[in-house]
């Protein structure tokens, strides 16, 4: 495209540059064309970039407004907005602070603006760079960078008209000459890196036709590519060319605050992916606001995920980047090594693997090379919007907001709301800029460079910054497009037919006019009511950062600082003569672009959908704006997961749509009869009974599931838990005592009663016969060692078990020489001895008592190994020394005994006993070792005496009373056997008791069902 | 009078024991504390007596010079076992510790040994004879195959088979023999020590008729 | 390596005493085993004083003195002093020791007869399973067996029958012994062998 040419959008043709109306159709080109034809595409840029930029900045706040229009058509798009609005803000911030545009584009929708009037005052070509190494460094920095050439790609793709595309598009192939602009850049990139390779098959005309609407621009922006590294692809030095303007002292303003972008502008451009470049490059200073618009009527058909991208700001993760990289790499790829920043240079994933849009993004491109992008190439659609282009006041006619509804009346209802919207955040501003609104012209702004729209845009930023910065940019865009009567949407063109002519000549304008007019009019009590409207909650409070960012540019300076820039789009639209319509135009006819031209709307591919979960509220409130501004485009259109963000109850009430599009009809007074002749008192009243904003979500039943548990722990652990009612003992204590008394009463009764129990004594006992044997074949010269190693609680039965025995040994004369390595074992066996004689024994005749063995086992084996007087030097009585003991011979070993009898309670000790002095005392085969055990031990030494280790045992009680039947010298044991027999007696029946019990128990209990 | 006195302080001591049947009580405690106190008392005493004086003291004053030398090695390890009481010296200790530990550890194996597995695996063998009749002989592989398999059954080594830990089936077989034979056992055990306890509280309740009858 | 001096002590000591099975040397091996004997001896006394510091400390605690310990101080004092001075063979210390100490713990294991026979009633209500009927199985017919009703001979029971069923815990104890038997083997062999060391703590 040669610069020096001027594609009117109305009817296509080429007029020179300086020519202000086509000279074919007359329709008006100044606005657009005041740079030129780079002027013209920067112009669609610009109104992409303002539209794009405000979807960018503030996915919700464009939603909602998008939204509010979807509002007049479905209840589910009043929800969108404002939380979508929420959300976006939420996740602008971190990205707007670090592109730092001009505005400080500190908070979400700042982010936009901030740029965005950058972007304008960068009419110079310099700042046509900036903006869009501004723009891209906020999506850089917030790692949209990748994101927004998508954006701006997509708009291209949305415009073919012919092809099906919508309304908006053709109007903008016919009002937007930057549109046809932009393709030439692919023209000068028929030497470009998109390599037609890259295209991916699925390249749709869109794409193709957006490429040949890019190679246009390129001539003209080609004295920026100077400025351009030499590493980049020619294309993107083409972009450099043309953005060389970027580099003029406006865009050095406008970069002042966003430093980073001047500081590397090319970098930035070339990171901002080559079709970014080239976008940016095309445009000129001039052109800036036409950028924007190009921005805007491309951020509008944003398919949801770009319109996620832009908005939702998120640091530049990998992912994000690398995802974008590669949609935008994939064409690029012979510029990897162009691309500076390793960012887009990632490795690209498959052609085949990239998702519909990515293919899409390849087709584009990929078709600049293969199709130079010619006039010839671009579609239908494209020429008319070169056409339109070329096409004088075309440029103001995009001045009114994008109202998806034809329907007038509900458009103006739905700018209404746009414009209560964003009321609220300009309400500091509206007196100003509501002053200014006549004086400002938009062409002429647009003319001077467009100082006065950027001021606008950045004024508005701030304001924007709480309702619909997208608004704001684009509205100055819509300003610069003149309204195209021809391009039109019939709804519009109902819009321009109903409005009267008053305001503006052209219809559109008119239309704008119209609701203009009440707009103003409600103005005096709306200011109140839209700060009441603006809760801080559901619109992003302004930031200082947002507010001084506008200031900060010298352009906004030199203009109306606080004049809004969709203020000034008004003003286009009721001063100029388009203003309106175009806007509408564009944007009405991109939804259905958008939300249907875009894959993702539904399927996304997982990488987009993490993008898109990941926190980007704006692609919820994209998608929802998009599905609004299809015309009955469901929200079923919408994925998913953007669904799945919507908040299921929070939205606009009805009844403010509803009472909006009624319309009150006066009935008293002078204008009685008149209808919605006060939209002030409808929205005073709609605004204060605005909505209580729900975070509702709609969560699916597994999340249900999950937070119920939750929930229910939550509460279980707040609950005060009853503590466990603390065992009573009382239960406890009266069975035991109760099973203590049924058992001492068994006991008592056969002591008192003197019972013989119900058997006999038994004659024989486990291993007894060799004990009664071995302790009655001993004699009178017979020495027997006597092992007392009970305790004194066992005393009682070890008394009566070994009583009957040491009784006989002693009438038999058997001397005894007792020891104990229990330290209780010699007093005990002191009064076992004083029992058995009756008296205490002599210890040089009867029964010595030799005390203590330390040691345990240890002694044992001492008394094993060594000779008694050794092992213990003196008795129990001190004053009596073992070797004086006669029947203990000086020198004597523990075989010389001939016998050892052994009393234990325990089976350790027996079993010491046995495995220490058992071998010592083998070596006299006729002692023998005895073993007079408790009941308790007794299972566990009866293998010794089984094993003919031992020669005899009897253990408790009942060894006791049998060894003194043995001897017919019945005894103690005997008198206690009754009793004896009867407590085992009690104990079997016990058991038994217990078992008809637990039975009874068992068969009373309800039986619990398996599995219950 | 002295004799009744002590009656009666073992027919109280023993009603103070009893009131466990009534839970916990201090009574209960007071018994109990009262017994170890004496117990310790008295062991503490008899050990001076025993073990101090007869074996440390008598044989370095009294005994030869043999004797007093070899007196002098448990008097000086006696002495660091002492350091245990502090626990900045309780190091010292360790030497006679390590000396007991020896010996015992010695005497334990050598026991072991001779006592119980040479004695018991000898008998098992000799008892598998038909000297003493088929019944005899029944009964011995009967308890040979019990306490092999009582054995086995405290034989836990096992192989991992992934997550599973398990025997060979054979061992498993046998170790379920071994469970039988060793819940015989431990009822005779539980038979046994009811009978140990019923005994003794025949005694006890005995004793206490008799106090009654003495104080009646 | 921790503590060698008493490891090497330990093994050697241990080595020479185990060796006195085997080998003729009771002199020595009587020698050393007296010497522990004795030493076991201290070592006891240590314990008990040891029981008498803990107590001291917890009479001595400022907020909740335990007054049983000042039961136990008492009667270990009172106890210890007259058996101290009147010997431990005398006979009014004997009527001490048998006065309270027979008593007590007597009444003690009279106490469990009670206990177990509570336990005798909830014998069917724990967990059931081959080894709990058995172990119940077993219960009640040595309790009879006990009891005299099924006695060798004059019971009910032929005393060979008898005499076959008190065989069967003898298999279950043997292994038993034999198992403890292994087990010490083992414990004592590691201990010789310098791999435990329970004295370097």
């Amino acid at each position: 495209m040669a610069m020096a040419d001027i594609r009117c959008s109305m009817c296509g043709r080429n007029n020179p540059e300086d020519l202000q109306e086509c000279k074919f159709c007359g329709a008006r080109l100044k606005p657009m064309v005041a740079g030129g034809l780079e002027s013209a595409q920067p112009a669609a840029k610009g109104e992409e970039t303002d539209w794009l930029a405000s979807l960018r900045a503030e996915a919700p706040a464009d939603s909602s407004a998008s939204d509010l229009v979807g509002d007049l058509k479905g209840s589910d798009e009043e929800e969108i907005p404002d939380w979508l609005t929420r959300l976006g803000a939420l996740d602008r911030p971190q990205e707007e602070g670090a592109p730092a545009v001009q505005d400080g584009g500190a908070d979400t929708p700042t982010f936009s603006l901030g740029r965005l009037p950058e972007e304008k005052p960068s009419g110079k070509p310099e700042p046509s760079q900036d903006e869009g190494e501004d723009w891209l460094l906020s999506l850089r920095s917030s790692g949209i960078v990748e994101n927004e050439p998508t954006q701006k790609i997509h708009p291209a793709p949305d415009v073919p008209e012919e092809d099906g595309l919508p309304e908006w598009l053709s109007n903008l192939g016919e009002s937007e000459p930057p549109s046809i602009a932009i393709p030439a850049e692919p023209e000068k990139t028929g030497t470009s890196p998109l390599p037609e390779a890259n295209l991916p098959p699925g390249n749709t005309d869109w794409l193709r036709s957006f490429a040949a609407n890019v190679e246009q621009p390129e001539p003209a922006n080609q004295p920026q590519t100077s400025a351009e590294p030499a590493a980049l692809p020619d294309w993107l030095s083409d972009f450099k060319e043309n953005s060389g303007i970027e580099k003029t002292p406006a865009a050095e303003h406008q970069d002042e605050p966003a430093q980073p972008v001047i500081e590397h502008p090319e970098a930035e451009s070339v990171i901002g992916l080559d079709w970014l470049a080239e976008f940016s490059a095309e445009q000129s200073a001039d052109q800036k606001p036409d950028q924007e618009m190009m921005k805007e009527t491309a951020e509008e058909p944003l398919p949801d995920w770009l319109a996620s991208f832009s908005q939702g700001e998120r640091p530049p993760s990998a992912a994000g980047q690398e995802t974008l990289s590669t949609a935008v790499e994939q064409p690029v790829e012979p510029a990897d090594s162009v691309l500076p920043v390793g960012e887009t240079t990632k490795p690209v994933e498959p052609s085949e693997e990239t998702p519909d849009w990515l293919s899409a993004f390849q087709g584009m491109s990929e078709e600049p090379p293969a199709e130079p992008a010619t006039e010839e190439v671009a579609p239908d659609w494209l020429r008319e919007f070169q056409q339109a282009t070329a096409e004088p006041g075309e440029e103001e006619a995009p001045a009114t907001p994008p109202l998806p509804t034809p329907a007038g009346e509900v458009s103006e209802t739905a700018f209404e709301m746009l414009e209560g919207e964003e009321m609220p955040a300009q309400s500091d501003l509206l007196k100003e800029w509501l002053a200014g609104m006549t004086p400002v012209e938009p062409t002429e702004a647009f003319l001077a460079g467009h100082p006065a729209a950027e001021a606008a845009r950045a004024e508005s930023s701030p304001a924007r910054a709480e309702s619909s910065p997208a608004r704001a940019e684009s509205s100055p865009a819509r300003a610069e497009e003149p309204p195209s009567t021809g391009d039109l949407p019939d709804w519009l063109r109902d819009l321009q037919t109903s409005v009267p002519d008053e305001q503006a000549p052209a219809e559109p304008a008119g239309k704008a006019a119209s609701w203009l007019q009440e707009f103003q009019q409600a103005l005096p009590a709306e200011e109140g009511a839209v700060e009441a409207f603006v809760p801080g909650d559901t619109l992003e409070p302004e930031q200082p950062g947002e507010k001084e960012a506008p200031q900060r540019t010298p352009a906004e300076a030199e203009t109306q600082p606080e004049f809004p820039s969709w203020l000034a789009s008004l003003d286009t639209s009721t001063t100029t003569a388009a203003p309106s319509p175009a806007a509408f135009v564009e944007e009405e006819p991109t939804r259905p672009a958008v939300s249907s031209g875009s894959p993702f709307a539904v399927d996304l591919p997982d990488w987009l959908s993490q993008f898109g979960e990941s926190g980007s509220p704006g692609e919820g409130a994209a998608a929802g704006a998009a599905a609004t501004r299809e015309e009955g485009a469901a929200p079923a259109e919408l994925p998913s997961w953007v669904e799945a963000m919507r908040p299921a109850q929070s939205a606009v009430p009805g009844g403010l749509l509803g009472d909006l599009t009624e319309q009150i009809v006066e009935k008293a007074g002078p204008l009685a009869g008149l209808r919605g002749v006060l939209p002030g008192n409808t929205l005073v009243t709609e605004f204060r009974s605005l909505p209580v904003y729900t975070g509702k979500l709609t969560p699916t039943d597994r999340q249900v599931t999950n937070a119920n548990l939750l929930e229910e722990m939550l509460s279980q652990e707040t609950e005060p838990k009853a503590l466990p009612a603390r065992r009573t003992q009382a239960p406890a204590i009266i069975l035991r005592l109760a099973v203590g008394a049924a058992l001492i009463l068994a006991l008592l009764l056969p002591l008192i009663t003197n019972f013989k129990g119900f058997s006999p004594i038994p004659a024989v006992a486990p291993g007894s016969a060799g004990f009664v044997d071995a302790v009655t074949r001993l004699s009178t010269p017979a020495t027997v060692l006597v092992a007392v190693e009970f305790e004194a609680g066992f005393s009682d039965e070890m008394r009566l078990a070994s009583l009957g025995v040491l009784r006989s040994l002693a009438n038999r004369g058997v001397r005894m020489a007792l020891v104990s390595t229990n330290p209780a074992g010699p007093v005990l066996a002191n009064h076992l001895l004083a029992e058995v004689y009756g008296r205490p024994p002599d210890p040089m005749k009867e029964a010595v008592n030799l005390g203590y063995l330390p040691g345990g086992t240890g002694s044992l084996l001492e008394l094993a190994a060594l000779p008694l007087q050794n092992v213990s030097g003196a008795t129990f009585n001190v004053s009596i020394y073992t070797a004086t003991v006669p029947f203990i011979q000086p020198g004597s070993r523990l075989d010389q005994f001939a016998a050892i009898l052994l009393i234990t309670d325990n089976p350790e000790n027996g079993r010491a006993w046995i495995e220490q002095t058992v071998p010592a005392l083998k070596r006299n085969p006729n002692a023998s070792f005895l073993v007079i055990s408790s009941a308790q031990a007794a299972p566990m030494l009866l293998p010794y005496s089984e094993a003919k280790q031992i020669q005899g045992m009897i253990s408790g009680l009942s060894g006791g009373a049998m060894f003194e039947k043995q001897i017919q010298k019945p005894a103690d044991a005997a008198k206690s056997w009754g009793a004896y027999q009867l407590g085992m007696l009690v104990a079997i029946v016990f058991i038994g008791i217990g078992g008809v019990l637990r039975g009874l128990a068992t068969i009373l209990r309800p039986r619990v069902k398996k599995g219950g | 009078m002295a004799e009744m006195i002590w009656l009666l302080v073992g027919f109280i001591l023993t009603l103070l024991i009893f009131s466990y049947l009534l839970g916990d009580n201090p009574l209960f405690r007071l018994g109990t504390y009262l017994l170890v106190g004496v117990t310790a008392g008295y062991s503490a005493a008899l050990v001076i007596d025993q073990v101090i004086l007869k074996r440390l003291v008598v044989p370095l004053l009294i005994g030869p010079w043999d004797k007093q030398l070899l007196a002098v090695v448990p008097l000086l390890l006696g002495l660091l076992l002492f350091s245990k009481l502090s626990p900045s010296f309780a190091r010292l200790g360790n030497l006679p510790v390590a000396y007991m530990v020896g010996v015992g550890a010695a005497v334990a194996v050598g026991g072991a040994v001779t006592g119980t597995i040479f004695g018991q695996v000898s008998s098992s063998i000799q008892s598998l004879t038909f000297g003493n009749g088929i019944l005899a002989l029944i009964q011995a592989v009967i308890v040979l195959l019990g306490a092999v398999s009582t054995l086995v059954y405290f034989q836990f080594s096992a192989r991992r088979n992934g997550q599973e830990v398990s025997r060979p089936r054979l061992v498993e077989w046998i170790a379920k023999v071994g469970q039988v034979f060793i819940g015989i056992t431990l009822g005779a055990v539980f038979a046994g020590v009811y009978a140990s306890a019923l005994t003794t509280l025949i005694q006890r309740l005995e004793f206490l008729m008799n106090v009654i009858l003495e104080l009646i | 390596m921790r503590a060698p001096f008493s490891t090497a002590i330990a093994i050697a000591v241990g080595l020479v005493v185990l060796l006195g099975y085997f080998l003729p040397i009771d002199s020595l091996r009587g020698v050393l085993v007296n010497w522990a004997v004795t030493l076991a001896g201290l070592a006891a006394l240590v314990a008990i004083l040891n029981l008498v510091g803990v107590h001291w400390r917890k009479l001595r605690t400022p907020k909740h003195p335990d007054l049983y310990s000042l039961v136990f101080l008492l009667a270990f004092l009172a106890t210890f002093f007259v058996v101290a001075y009147l010997g431990p063979s005398d006979p009014q210390v004997q009527t001490i020791v048998t006065n309270i100490q027979i008593p007590v713990e007597a009444t003690l294991l009279g106490i469990v007869a009670i206990i177990l026979t509570l336990a005798a009633l909830r014998l069917f209500s724990r967990r059931q399973g081959l080894m709990a009927w058995v172990f119940l199985v077993s219960v009640v017919f040595f309790l009879l067996l006990g009891s005299g009703i099924l006695g060798f001979g004059s019971g009910l029971l032929p005393a060979g029958m008898v005499q076959f069923f008190q065989a069967l815990p003898i298999a279950g104890s043997r292994g038993i012994l034999l198992g403890m038997a292994l087990g010490s083997l083992t414990a004592g062999l590691r201990i010789l062998m310098g791999t435990d060391r329970p004295y370097s703590g």
